[in-house]
């Protein structure tokens, strides 16, 4: 199934579809890729990468709240080069376009990971810089809260990386355009706004928090307003794309989204509960453009903004 | 180079029956998983109308299968919670959201006997694998099953009427032998095919000469089921494994029990 109207370019990547599976959901290797989701997205981010193999986080993992779950994987993953070498190649064949989650643990593994990705970028749609993992000690949100951590972080791969440079920023900022607008200054082609929210959860029989790092990231329909909110502060404030994630479950989520100013939709914690939501999501925005009389998506990016 | 089937559709209830304990009895007709699941593979089953967003609950449940007959599947359900709890309540015709088979099965046996060991709702892939391995006459297979109390008559009932020869056990004496699932174990078997808490995989591996094959069926919990999330991580020997993906059946020597969450 295709929908012509939905056909998007962002910062020059051509999608087919404005919905992208979120880091984190999508599993690496492609023999496990559900087709029925594969189906409505225009591309697909990889897991959290980090430059040596991570184990991830002992103790539990998830746990579900109202409308959402609260998670601690902690980025496990086979570390970037096993990724470069196994994965990559076998994802770039699979048809959509790949978009590479990084998530440096220093400063300096931002331009080492980046110089691994130099000759491969036929097989990258973009690098998809985290600023925002809750659940790590080192790197990620830690860069992110602040303007200048954002913008020291954003520097640092735009000089080493000559494609496409995405920048997922952390609701935990404590003013999001302001970190939108740093990453842009730096460099970045395009924000994504936002990803998981710190939150906690409390083991009633244990009487202990339910995780070993005791916080966790908040995700899931209970989140979308707020996300809504930071997509709106975001495309306020800077002239490159705004990618949407968080929380969105539906057409209506999308639509919302791109009202408020998104140029494309991440699908996460959706797809956890509905592996056709792509689908339903690309079958629900054609519908609503229709109604509009509008051609393209991209009439409706930013409409709803007053 | 995707998966080649689609894995989620639309399943409608053909039974809802309690069996005590609070487990009930879920057949559904479900012929995409029923036409391919393996014993010791499980299905997510949403908990909330699926002809509605389905916010809350937000993930599905992961539930084994117990048997399948022609287009349709058989879950053995307990009340854990909300979940399990919601779809305690449905009735025959109403839909349900199931995503499967997911997971890796049970190997084939390399011997000429199985047996099967469950403990309390670890019953249902030993079920299944039942039901295949007598159907192809090629296995002889002994199932000894563990229940906590007289509550659970219904489930030693149902199963007895698929395994003629069971072997049951309880906690308490008032149904078969007093005792666990463990304490019915013969001497020297072959190989085993286990599921049920983790004290009794983890008491059955070690108390197993080395030589016999043991292969344990992991409950854990769970985001997508597809390989995607690593919410289901196990810590198995030289790292950590998707329970969903590499398991939920493990070889039990492979298991890291004292790791285990």
């Amino acid at each position: 199934m295709s929908w012509p109207d939905l056909e998007i370019s962002l910062s020059g990547l051509e999608l087919a579809t404005p919905l992208i599976a979120a880091s984190g959901v999508w599993p690496l290797s492609p023999g496990l890729w559900p087709r029925e989701s594969l189906a409505g997205l225009g591309a697909v981010c990889s897991k959290g990468l980090t430059l040596k193999p991570r184990p991830g986080n002992p103790g539990i993992r998830l746990w579900e709240t109202p409308s959402g779950l609260l998670n601690s994987i902690g980025l496990q993953n086979p570390g970037l080069e096993v990724f470069l070498d196994q994965d990559l190649p076998q994802m770039a064949a699979a048809g959509r376009p790949i978009i590479v989650n990084l998530a440096p643990e220093s400063q300096e593994e931002i331009g080492r990971m980046l110089v691994l990705l130099a000759g491969r970028a036929d097989q990258i749609g973009a690098v998809e810089l985290n600023l925002s993992c809750p659940n790590v000690s080192r790197g990620g949100m830690a860069w992110g809260i602040s303007p200048q951590g954002v913008a020291r972080a954003t520097g640092l791969a735009r000089a080493a990386w000559p494609g496409r440079l995405w920048v997922k920023l952390t609701p935990q900022a404590p003013d999001l355009g302001e970190a939108a607008r740093a990453a842009e200054e730096s460099g970045a082609d395009v924000v994504v706004a936002a990803n998981t929210w710190l939150g906690l959860a409390m083991d009633l029989e244990r009487t202990r928090p339910v995780f070993d790092r005791v916080t966790a990231g908040l995700s899931g329909p209970a989140i979308f307003p707020l996300s809504l909110r930071l997509v709106w502060e975001a495309a306020g404030e800077v002239t490159i794309p705004v990618v949407a994630s968080g929380g969105v479950s539906s057409w209506e989520d999308a639509a919302a989204m791109i009202l408020a100013g998104a140029a494309a939709v991440e699908v996460g914690t959706g797809l956890l509960s509905d592996l056709s939501l792509p689908e339903k999501i690309c079958q629900g925005l054609d519908r609503y453009l229709k109604k509009l009389n509008y051609d393209s998506i991209s009439e409706l990016k930013g409409k709803g903004r007053i | 180079m995707v998966r080649p089937h689609r894995l989620e559709d639309l399943a409608l209830v053909e039974e809802n029956r309690p069996l005590g304990g609070q487990v009930f009895l879920l057949r559904l007709a479900a012929p995409w998983v029923a036409g391919r699941v393996q014993p010791g593979q499980f299905v997510m089953v949403g908990c909330a109308d699926p002809l509605a967003r389905q916010d809350d609950p937000l993930l599905l449940r992961p539930l084994g299968v117990a048997g399948k007959e022609g287009e349709t599947i058989s879950l053995l359900v307990r009340i854990k919670g909300r979940g399990t709890g919601w779809l305690a309540g449905r009735s025959p015709g109403e839909p349900l959201k199931v995503r499967g088979p997911l997971g890796r099965a049970f190997p084939k046996a390399s011997g000429e006997r199985v047996l099967l060991l469950a403990g309390g709702i670890g019953l249902p892939p030993l079920l299944l694998a039942h039901q295949l391995l007598a159907g192809q006459g090629r296995c002889l297979t002994e199932m000894i099953l563990g229940v906590p109390d007289g509550s659970w008559k219904g489930v030693a009932d149902y199963t007895r009427s698929l395994v003629p020869g069971l072997t049951l056990t309880s906690d308490d004496g008032s149904l078969g032998t007093r005792g666990n699932a463990l304490s019915a174990l013969p001497p020297e078997p072959e190989e085993v095919w286990a599921c049920g808490p983790k004290a009794m995989l983890s008491g059955l591996v070690s108390r197993l000469p080395a030589e016999t094959r043991v292969w344990v069926s992991l409950e854990a919990r769970m985001g997508c089921g597809y390989g995607g999330c690593y919410g289901c991580s196990v810590p198995v020997r030289g790292g950590l494994s998707r329970a969903c993906t590499e398991g939920p059946v493990f070889e039990g020597r492979e298991v890291r029990w004292d790791e285990l969450a």
